[in-house]
């Protein structure tokens, strides 16, 4: 099995602030990663970095093998990527803009996604509530052909009928040998998606377990997860 | 990898739309003042006066529009996770302001022309003021190009250093050095410019074209003079242009990085 990601040593200050500190991990293709923590553990800033957002920072990361940042970012799909759209753009314009910047955007899968999470491709993004936008933002995210997806908080204030609609959409549309990370702090949302989990704490990796073998403890990935934070994990 | 042309391209249609919509309104407006031309209450001159003035505002707009799209795209997810070297994300955003000034400019001249047109209008220009004016063209051109990079250095001057501040003071600081580095910015185009008479005077070039604002009229002989001084001053400002566009490119790669919390605009 080839490595996705790996990540070696990584450290990030911002602002006179540690946020990550020798961070060290390894995931391999074709799985579905929960990346966990509390709020401002670190999830995000660690997502950014690996997608080349946030470049400042100390030690490797490699995505399928490649540390160059242009190449990473050409083997990652961020759930970021719509922000900087013109909110005066239809849905549908989206698919033409990210088809002429991003070599592996598929359209006719984009124009499927969009359906299939009732957007309209007509609709102006601006005039989408916030549980369409994130749908958009999946469906911007799940059309590229990518080696690695990024999914940061994809659920955060998302009903549960439209999280039940992006669930079967990230299970549907993930390529089978691509690896996807998704982070949240409600882990009962995406509990049964998983294969991996890692959890972020004190700016660092703390544990990275398969789903399955805490699954045979009988426990819930959920307990296990606050296990880490003696249940002061929520908002 | 995504190629450098449809990055370009894309960039160069996007500002293009937002720069029609400018000239959508100027178009407007001029048309009002056509009819209220035609109807005996504005003379050729005023009707042609207010069309150059209007229009210079409209080219001024113009590029306040295009360097905050130039300044979004250094922190927008969208332009920075294209899988594209930064030094070329740099190169097509700057070479799409420069495409859709000159295109800007050109459509201007075109609704000016017209203007003089329906209601011609007597404009003493001799014939040598032709490559004069497209010297002046591209001096001003390079001109917006320079104060260009210098917006972009201050900007991301102002985004890396204060990554370095604590977050809590973050707030108020950042307007302080944001001031301090504007100001510092201004002070070295004011040594520029000095930089640029100094080296007229030393290499003996006249400068006219310096004075030529005034709106004097020109003998063929001096606009020859001026004309070659200003090829040297945009060769001057296209040197300057193109060592702060490689601090850019530096900070850019190095130090800038997107905005956390964004929203889709």
């Amino acid at each position: 099995m080839n490595e996705a990601l790996t990540i070696q040593g990584l450290s990030y200050r911002r602002n006179q602030k540690q946020i990550l500190k020798d961070v060290n991990l390894t995931l391999p293709d074709g799985q579905i990663v929960g990346l966990l923590g509390a709020n401002a553990a670190g999830k995000t800033t660690l997502m950014r970095l690996i997608a080349g957002s946030a470049i400042h920072f100390r030690g490797t990361i490699a995505v399928a093998g490649e540390t160059e940042v242009a190449l990473r970012k050409s083997r990652v799909s961020f759930s970021t990527q719509l922000d900087g759209f013109d909110a005066n753009w239809r849905v549908g314009q989206v698919a033409d803009v990210m088809a002429m910047l991003f070599a592996d955007f598929r359209s006719e899968d984009y124009i499927q996604l969009v359906s299939l999470l009732g957007l309209s491709q007509k609709q102006r993004i601006k005039r989408l509530s916030k549980g369409n936008q994130r749908k958009l933002g999946l469906a911007v995210t799940l059309a590229r052909r990518a080696q690695l997806y990024l999914l940061d908080e994809p659920f955060d204030g998302i009903d549960v009928m439209t999280r039940k609609a992006m669930l079967n959409s990230i299970l549907q549309w993930k390529p089978e040998t691509a690896t996807m990370v998704i982070s949240d702090h409600h882990v009962e949302d995406i509990e049964r998606l998983l294969d991996q989990v890692v959890v972020i704490k004190d700016q660092t990796v703390v544990a990275q377990e398969d789903a399955d073998n805490i699954r045979a403890q009988g426990q819930s990935i959920e307990t296990y997860f606050e296990s880490f934070y003696g249940g002061e994990t929520h908002d | 990898m995504t190629n450098m042309g449809k990055v370009t391209w894309q960039l160069v249609k996007e500002r293009g739309h937002k720069l029609l919509q400018l000239l959508g309104l100027y178009l407007l407006v001029m048309m009002i003042l056509v009819v209220v031309s035609l109807l005996g209450r504005l003379g050729a001159s005023e009707l042609f006066g207010i069309g150059v003035s209007f229009g210079m505002l409209t080219a001024i707009a113009g590029f306040l529009s295009l360097a905050v799209s130039q300044e979004r795209v250094w922190v927008s997810n969208r332009w920075r996770l294209v899988p594209i070297a930064n030094w070329k994300l740099y190169a097509a955003s700057t070479l799409a302001n420069v495409v859709a000034t000159v295109l800007l400019w050109l459509l201007l001249g075109l609704i000016i022309l017209a203007l003089a047109m329906v209601k011609p209008v007597q404009i003493d220009w001799p014939i040598e003021a032709v490559p004069f004016a497209l010297s002046f063209g591209c001096l001003f051109l390079v001109m917006l190009l320079l104060l260009g990079c210098l917006i972009s250095l201050a900007h991301m001057l102002s985004l890396m250093i204060t990554d370095f501040l604590p977050g809590m003071k973050e707030k108020w600081l950042k307007g302080l050095l944001t001031f301090g580095v504007v100001l510092v910015a201004l002070k070295l185009v004011a040594w520029f410019f000095d930089g640029i008479s100094w080296l007229f005077r030393v290499m003996g070039f006249s400068a006219t074209a310096v004075d030529y604002s005034t709106g004097t009229a020109l003998t063929a002989q001096i606009s020859q003079v001026i004309i070659v001084d200003m090829w040297l001053a945009i060769a001057i400002f296209l040197v300057g242009s193109v060592c702060l566009s490689l601090v850019n490119c530096y900070l850019l790669r190095y130090w800038v990085e997107t905005k956390q919390a964004q929203q889709t605009a």
